[in-house]
């Protein structure tokens, strides 16, 4: 293959006009609602745990991991830096074998689960100032 | 209620399927594997993937990735890092130590973004490594990069099995070599002998070939050679019998499985196809015959096997001689005209 000019990576890299990305992208705001049911739900889990709280904490880490990285490739940056805060106090907490009231963990929930509320339903416009390049 | 689209978008979206259809007629096929517990994210990465012109399968685990790279040859695999059941960088450690035929080259597309975790990453075997988040760009223009690197795995591989193939292969008659006979032979005898089953050896010499290049040129020679080969492959099974060409006019067709008595048919069929019908050569038609030596192992015996080759090839060159040697005493005048040329034939005699 031969080399590609500048003009030509700047239309490619914008994509086409219909690549389908807004579809996948509603599609994932539609679960954010279905993790935020989650997270709440876990929240009320963590708060009535009498034991071991670890098995609540790795399941924290697992949802919030995941949600880091669809939040990346659907330009939610800032449920994905929430979901990051969270994925790591949930696995500083279960490995330090904190108890169920880990401050970070709390906060990093809480901040979370709002969050998540304020996207739903809410459609983000791509930034402005002339940028035509979308995220992975 | 009429929509109206934007004209410059509209055009964008011709450039860019311009652009990409022109640059990737040239480029051959690339199949991508995604991999990544998150459909969502299989679904994003496959369409733009296909929409540029990349084949994609997809999995959501490491040890499904494993599963889908048995069926189907893919050149690259993008991965996330952090999967249940097998993370991304197992998968790329299993990819690396499964040492197949062809390269493929490992992409980790992940949101841990440390310097420790780019190098944990490439450490594992992956070529490149992408933090979820990047611009299409960026990922894009690194999957090309992918491409080219495959494309030329793949040239570098077609190149060295034509030079593996062309280094035991004789250029002129496309039949085996000496290189190839002295490697596989003893192999032959090897198994022969493990075995006790049956091997025989046709030793085979065109007869009068100098006067046949002298008389009608090289040209024409090289086509009675290639007429040998074509004639001799017709009388042998093809799938376990072979031929080589050792010398200039001389061949050996080995014969597994085989003893004496099929040995002498096989002889007495390549004598009568060669002699049947003259060839056609740049100068013309041109008759030719052949002698042929023929021997049997005898398995019963307990000689080494460097000296049973030894033995086998002396045995097999005196069958030769004495085919030729008959051959001479019943030998038509050597001004024989055409299209019959020499038209000589040699007895078949075997040894034991």
């Amino acid at each position: 293959m031969g080399s590609i000019n500048a003009a030509e990576w700047d239309i490619m890299a914008s994509g086409p006009a219909d690549d389908g990305f807004e579809d996948l992208r509603d599609a994932f705001r539609a679960r954010l609602a279905r993790e935020r049911m989650h997270f709440t739900t876990a929240s009320a889990a963590l708060a009535a745990v009498g034991g071991d709280p670890a098995s609540v904490y790795n399941d924290l880490q697992e949802r919030a991991r995941r949600l880091h990285g669809g939040a990346m490739i659907f330009e939610f940056g800032e449920v994905a830096a929430a979901a990051s805060t969270l994925e790591h106090a949930a696995l500083l907490a279960s490995t330090s074998h904190c108890d169920n009231t880990d401050g970070a963990v709390w906060a990093a929930l809480i901040f979370l689960v709002e969050l998540m509320g304020r996207q739903q339903g809410k459609r983000i416009r791509a930034a402005a100032d002339g940028v035509t390049s979308r995220s992975i | 209620m009429q929509i109206d689209h934007d004209p410059l978008e509209q055009s964008n979206s011709d450039l860019h399927d311009t652009i990409l259809t022109r640059r990737l007629e040239e480029s051959p096929p690339c199949r991508v594997l995604v991999v990544d517990d998150d459909y969502l994210v299989r679904a994003r990465l496959s369409a733009l993937l296909r929409d540029s012109h990349f084949d994609v399968e997809v999995a959501a685990s490491g040890a499904e990735a494993l599963r889908v790279m048995e069926a189907t040859r893919c050149q690259v695999l993008i991965t996330d890092w952090q999967m249940p059941d097998m993370d991304g960088l197992t998968l790329c450690r299993n990819v690396r130590a499964e040492h197949s035929e062809s390269y493929v080259y490992v992409l980790i597309l992940t949101v841990c973004d440390s310097k420790t975790d780019f190098l944990t990453g490439l450490a594992a075997g992956a070529d490149d490594y992408v933090v979820k988040g990047a611009p299409i760009a960026e990922l894009m223009a690194r999957l090309e990069v992918a491409r080219r690197i495959t494309h030329v795995e793949l040239s570098l591989r077609e190149s060295n099995r034509e030079n593996r193939r062309r280094s035991v292969t004789d250029e002129l008659t496309a039949a085996h070599n000496l290189r190839y006979f002295v490697k596989h032979l003893p192999r032959e005898l090897q198994r022969s002998q493990r075995y006790g089953h049956p091997l025989a050896v046709l030793s085979c010499d065109i007869d009068s070939f100098k006067e046949v290049n002298d008389s009608y040129g090289h040209p024409a020679g090289d086509h009675v050679l290639k007429a040998f080969v074509a004639r001799g492959q017709s009388c042998i099974r093809r799938a376990s019998d072979w031929l080589a060409r050792v010398g200039g006019d001389e061949f050996m067709i080995v014969l597994p499985e085989t003893r004496l008595q099929g040995a002498n048919r096989v002889a007495q069929k390549l004598r009568a196809a060669c002699a049947e019908c003259p060839v056609e050569t740049p100068a013309g038609p041109v008759g030719f015959t052949v002698s042929i030596g023929v021997t049997a192992v005898d398995v019963s015996r307990e000689a080494e096997n460097t000296s049973r080759i030894e033995n086998l090839l002396r045995a097999v060159d005196r069958s030769l001689y004495a085919s030729k040697g008959r051959s001479v005493r019943t030998a038509p005048s050597a001004t024989a005209a055409r299209p019959g040329g020499p038209n000589v034939t040699g007895e078949r005699n075997g040894l034991n």
